[in-house]
């Protein structure tokens, strides 16, 4: 690639509970780079520090030396930038739509972003439609709603929308998946794959569960006590299930399957990462 | 820069361990300190009686090995709000409040405001007493792990169960809000830090935020009181599938026992509150 | 030992349950269930959200109350209010977030409070404690404050002190949901330990890959029983719980998906090993003709 990152850390460190005794170090020297249109996935056991890395993408946290962050060409150890643009190109959603949601009524929650954009209110009626359309929010139904009546999958959905409203280049997820049903996370999933694939939205996925990130993103970084210790394309990731497994992370079943074919001697072409993969990588061994 | 972690903020209900002489007396002794001397500062208005206290209390925090810089940590977000305090007193009370061991002296009238001596004596002392208040809460809560001091309430309460004080309901209570005090914080922290990541005007250049609006205080409080509404209603159930049914009944995992130490810091600290409260009349200021 | 000669621990007979009876628009959530849970049992009741597995739980340890049909714990009524102490004491309940279910600030203060609620004498509190925190594997952090733990254990604290009241049943209501990977395999693995041990669990989940830990399946949809059956049994039907939008765990649907394309393969594979162990040997029998 010869453009330069969309993100660039690098050496990035930070400590939590700063001066007092119970201080606490989240990040040890991490190094990442994501490229504008690319889809990473960001994995790793409770506490290895993957939300402390993805809130310095739109400078919720700052970098503090030597630790640098540059966003879309923008260095954030320097004061002077406006961290709301960078918060307009990156956008975050966070693990429960409780903690994002606060108006009275769906649309106007949803309109916040545009409103603080400084929208027209004829624009951002407009605005907050599109981002009700892309999570599957019926408009006229769910805009005068109140926000906190809703089910939890509508509020997910409504947070969803009250990010992309901003139109972010960028799209982070928190953990959004986390005690989401296999129908509701399915849903999600796929939404954010159009988003991806058909809106070039660059999509940051944080998680700690393989089988969300296998059919979503193209490379992942594995986390572990405040380090990156793994970086690779998702296949090149799943390959190495024991290494994974000792940083408390599993593989999807399909891809266990694949490995306990090698380990008993059995050529496998393609290590499947999803079922499809899984189905036909099973009948090219059946038959050939 | 912007700093969202309040956790680093609030060393109230912080125990920080350590092995100092108040560390190891029994929580019902360092409870009662906490309430005899809590007791002498309110009926305490002269600059005497405060200077006194401030001492008392200020080693007291020594003896117990608590670094100051954290204490007074804990002061911080609340400083904004003692300052306008301050600032009202010191204009509006002037007229009301006659200064102890003086003879009124007006410094400054116009309209309402009164600037007396008074008034000054109603800043400082103030301000004295937040500081012992300050001192005494961080003496009981970091040095004393929260099960331990409503182990040391539930325990002095039980006599009183019998006129009908609920007494393990309410340490309960204590215990509960000082166990989801931390959680709600991070709360309020995440939920700051997702408005913001919207365009919400959280946190302002300066370390000091005078002024926040009402709406955007609304857009926080909202949220956070619905989690702990949420957290409520799970505890509840939780509990009442533990069979929690009220105190009457109950065994107990922790037994307290007093040492000779204890003794030794209960007698103290009655009689120092007791010549405080008798002498309070009698200081020159 | 045949199950079947056994007494049921739990009888729950033509259950009805309405949220908001009296209301204008009561929520019909429980629509006749009949179910008898063996001792020893390992019942895994999947269904999506608002399908009523939460709901069902909470009318055996007496949260809820019928509203219609009875459910008897070890042939006490559960309507019967004198008879809800004793239920809840044999009728453990672990709940989906770990932090709102933990009281105490210290852990093996927290893991006391349901035995100290039932006064059992204070001589014995401490050996229950240490017995249920070392069940769980928790034995080492007893005096750790609970925030400062891992969420994972915290279940595990939260199932110690379900434990310490020594339930015969323990019901965990979707307990797994909020954990990561490592999280889910060691409250599985300590869940497991406690039936091996006897304890009667009904695991309340939407993992499908958590259902093969048990010994019977239930599949819940609006409030009744559409499926029932072992893991096997009911994750061969791929397409009816496709209709039901639930999940089946990737091996069956690999096995179910290379039926479709050869008749011969097992449909009902549940575990990793076995289907690897049928690709191996379909494997090993072409190259040995």
């Amino acid at each position: 690639m010869n453009e330069r990152p969309f993100i660039q850390i690098n050496d990035l460190h930070h400590n939590y509970l700063r001066d007092t005794p119970l201080e606490v170090t989240a990040l040890q020297g991490v190094n990442m780079e994501i490229y504008r249109g690319e889809s990473v996935g960001i994995i790793g056991r409770t506490g290895a520090g993957k939300s402390t890395v993805v809130q310095h993408f739109n400078g919720l946290i700052r970098p503090r030396k030597p630790g640098q962050v540059i966003v879309d060409g923008e260095d954030l150890s320097d004061p002077k930038v406006d961290v709301r643009r960078i918060r307009q190109k990156v956008g975050l959603v966070f693990q429960y739509p409780e903690q994002q949601l606060f108006e009275r009524l769906v649309g106007d929650d949803i309109a916040f972003g545009p409103k603080k954009l400084g929208m027209e209110p004829a624009e951002r009626r407009e605005r907050v439609k599109w981002a009700m359309e892309m999570v599957g929010l019926d408009f006229e139904e769910f805009k005068d709603r109140f926000t906190f009546s809703l089910s939890g999958g509508e509020m997910r959905k409504a947070a969803l929308a009250g990010v992309l409203a901003l139109q972010p280049e960028m799209l982070i997820l928190d953990e959004s998946t986390s005690g989401v049903d296999p129908r509701s996370r399915r849903e999600l999933l796929e939404r954010l794959l159009t988003l991806h694939k058909e809106h070039g939205l660059t999509l940051a996925f944080v998680s700690p569960n393989m089988e969300d990130m296998a059919g979503l993103v193209e490379r992942i970084y594995v986390m572990d006590d405040g380090h990156v210790v793994m970086n690779g394309t998702t296949r090149e990731i799943f390959s190495q299930p024991d290494e994974l497994h000792e940083h408390g992370l599993g593989v999807p079943q399909v891809t266990e399957v694949a490995h306990t074919l090698i380990a008993r001697g059995i050529a496998v072409e393609q290590i499947p990462v999803t079922v499809e993969e899984g189905v036909k990588e099973t009948w090219k061994i059946l038959n050939s | 820069m912007e700093d969202f972690e309040f956790l680093r903020h609030i060393t109230i209900g912080q125990f920080l361990p350590g092995d100092s002489i108040i560390h190891r007396l029994d929580p019902r002794t360092k409870l009662s300190i906490f309430l005899f001397i809590t007791i002498a500062v309110t009926f305490s208005v002269s600059y005497t009686a405060n200077v006194i206290l401030v001492l008392v209390t200020l080693s007291l925090v020594l003896l117990s090995g608590v670094s100051m810089r954290y204490v007074f940590s804990g002061v911080k977000p609340a400083i904004p709000l003692i300052i306008v305090l301050a600032i009202l007193q010191l204009l509006f009370y002037g007229g009301q409040f006659v200064p102890f061991g003086m003879q009124t002296k007006t410094y400054f009238h116009w309209g309402w405001i009164h600037i007396t001596n008074g008034s000054v004596q109603l800043v400082i002392v103030s301000a004295l007493r937040f500081i012992e208040l300050l001192f005494l809460t961080s003496l009981l809560t970091n040095t004393t792990t929260l099960t331990d001091i409503t182990h040391g309430m539930e325990n002095m309460l039980r006599p009183f169960s019998r006129i009908g004080v609920p007494a393990h309901e309410l340490s309960l209570v204590a215990t509960i809000a000082l166990r989801f005090v931390p959680l709600l914080a991070e709360q309020l922290e995440i939920i700051m830090k997702a408005q913001a990541s919207r365009g919400a005007d959280i946190a302002h250049q300066g370390k000091f935020q005078f002024v926040t609006t009402t709406r955007q205080v609304a857009a926080l409080i909202v949220p956070l009181f619905i989690d702990a509404l949420r957290r409520a209603e799970d505890l509840i159930l939780a509990m009442q599938a533990r069979c929690y049914v009220g105190g009457r009944g109950r065994s107990s995992l922790v037994r307290l026992e007093f040492a000779p130490l204890d003794y030794v810091a209960y007698v103290l600290s009655l009689i120092f509150s007791v010549s405080m409260l008798a002498l309070r009349n009698y200081f020159p200021i | 030992m045949s199950v079947a000669s056994v007494e049921p621990i739990i009888r729950i007979e033509g259950l009805h349950f309405h949220y908001n009876p009296q209301s204008e628009h009561p929520i019909h959530a429980i629509k006749g269930i009949d179910l008898e849970i063996y001792p020893g049992e390992y019942l895994v009741v999947v269904g999506h959200n608002g399908s009523g597995k939460s709901t069902l739980a909470k009318n055996i340890n007496v949260l809820l109350k019928p509203t219609e049909g009875d459910v008897w714990v070890e042939d006490m009524n559960t309507r019967d209010p004198a008879n809800t102490l004793a239920i809840r004491s044999e009728v453990g309940m672990v709940f989906q977030i770990p932090d709102n279910q933990i009281v105490a600030t210290i852990v093996e203060e927290d893991v006391a409070f349901g035995p100290e609620n039932l006064g059992v004498p204070d001589d014995e509190l401490q050996e229950r404690v240490e017995w249920a925190l070392g069940v769980v594997d928790m034995l080492d952090h007893r005096r750790r404050p609970p925030h400062r733990l891992s969420a994972g254990q915290k279940q595990r604290v939260a199932i110690a002190g379900v434990m310490a009241m020594k339930p015969k049943v323990l019901i965990l209501d979707e307990s797994t949901a909020m954990l990561d990977p490592e999280g889910r395999r060691d409250v599985l693995a300590a869940v497991r330990q406690l039936n091996a041990e006897g304890v009667t669990v009904i695991a309340i989940t939407h993992f499908m890959h958590e259902a093969a830990e048990g010994n019977r399946v239930i599949v819940m949809e609006a409030g009744k029983i559409v499926m029932e059956g072992t893991p096997r049994e009911v994750f061969s039907h791929v397409e009816e719980l496709r209709a039901l939008q639930l999940d089946v765990p990737q091996t069956t649907e690999l096995a179910y998906r290379l039926n479709q394309l050869d008749s011969t393969f097992p449909p009902d594979l549940l575990l990793v090993d076995d289907v690897a162990a049928e690709i191996q040997r379909r494997v090993n029998g072409r190259s040995g003709e």
